[in-house]
């Protein structure tokens, strides 16, 4: 009990003092479960963040659930995965609660508008990374190009495009594996 | 009926939201604005501003924000839920057998194709934050201060690494002064 019980506040901790979301907690929840608490080996960590990073899903609710369950199980993952989330939702709704009453003071709205089109550089620098990470020729350009029309121009959902992205993947997975058994024989 | 919308919306999105934050954010913008246009582009944008200067994953910043507006308490109540039930589903399914084949070949290679498109997804979203809510002296008086605004935000956080925390606080700063 007093593991779980850690492992909720250690979470809750990362949660509510960590900006910048996924990632930069990484760095926060190596620190604490692996060299602080000792919970798990520092390679075991690593392994498992790999397979993490695969999963849909939040990235941080996803680390808390797998670094919990490895630690103490069923009862480890659900409490740190509610440390991880109650600090978010109760500082949003804190400001939720101020923000909708203030967004039509002039001196806020001022202020918005220059964050505005801030906001939509910080997502364009992601795309950009992204494209460049994913090492793309022609080929896997052509999939960045068809995303682009098909959710633009003919308001297709983005999840529809995921769906036929892993069903794409794993059928190329399997041709290619046989392709390489062919090889071997 | 809206919080069984905004349940379904954020179930799909905990589901297929492969790549990251962005990649949920753009998923998010989708639902929200553009399928059930509960909100503009312009308000979307101000709550991801606010959900990136805010501690905690982006995305369940962004649901609890966008379900409350859309919903009061609970429905940023249920929206946070609905993001996060899927990833708990998938690691009770997934945990043994995943950990069991993470060598696999086809485990590897089945997220093969992802990040072009990914890196498709997330652009659009960008692409149609571009509207005139976002950039709005876009074509008045020649001065386009919302282009240089984006155009060196993009230099700052792509090319030089700024935290965007900063460049908000910096952005802000230069509308409260200009407009």
């Amino acid at each position: 009990m007093k593991t779980i019980i850690q492992l909720f506040l250690t979470f809750f901790n990362i949660g509510a003092f960590t900006l910048g979301g996924g990632y930069a907690m990484l760095d926060m929840v190596e620190k604490a479960v692996v060299r602080k608490r000792k919970w798990i080996e520092k390679d075991e960590f690593w392994d498992m963040i790999t397979i993490v990073q695969m999963l849909p899903g939040v990235f941080a609710v996803n680390t808390a659930l797998y670094t919990g369950y490895k630690i103490k199980g069923a009862g480890g993952a659900i409490a740190a995965c509610l440390g991880a989330i109650i600090p978010s939702i109760a500082i949003i709704l804190f400001i939720a609660l101020f923000f909708l009453d203030y967004k039509d003071n002039p001196v806020v709205e001022r202020i918005f508008r220059g964050i505005r089109p801030c906001v939509v550089a910080l997502i364009l620098s992601p795309a950009v990374k992204m494209f460049i990470n994913a090492k793309v020729n022609w080929k896997t350009a052509f999939l960045s190009l068809a995303t682009v029309i098909l959710i633009y121009f003919f308001h297709v959902s983005p999840v529809y495009i995921i769906i036929a992205t892993i069903i794409g993947s794993v059928g190329f997975a399997f041709y290619s594996q046989k392709q390489l058994n062919k090889l071997e024989k | 009926m809206i919080y069984l919308q905004l349940f379904w919306a954020y179930l799909k999105i905990g589901i297929f939201g492969f790549g990251g934050g962005y990649a949920m954010l753009s998923m998010i913008q989708f639902e929200i604005v553009e399928h059930y246009q509960w909100m503009t582009m312009q308000e979307f944008a101000d709550m991801v501003a606010l959900s990136q200067m805010t501690p905690g994953p982006v995305a369940v910043n962004i649901a609890t924000f966008t379900g409350y507006s859309v919903g009061g308490l609970w429905g940023s109540l249920l929206a946070s839920f609905s993001i996060v039930l899927p990833s708990v589903m998938i690691f009770l399914l997934v945990m043994r057998l995943l950990f069991k084949n993470k060598d696999n070949y086809i485990v590897k290679n089945s997220l093969s194709m992802m990040k072009p498109v990914i890196a498709g997804l997330i652009f659009v979203a960008a692409l149609q934050m571009m509207n005139a809510d976002n950039f709005t002296d876009l074509g008045l008086h020649g001065s386009n201060i919302s282009v240089i605004i984006c155009t060196l935000s993009f230099v700052g956080v792509f090319f030089l690494k700024i935290n965007p925390i900063p460049l908000i606080i910096a952005s802000g700063l230069v509308g409260y002064l200009v407009y």
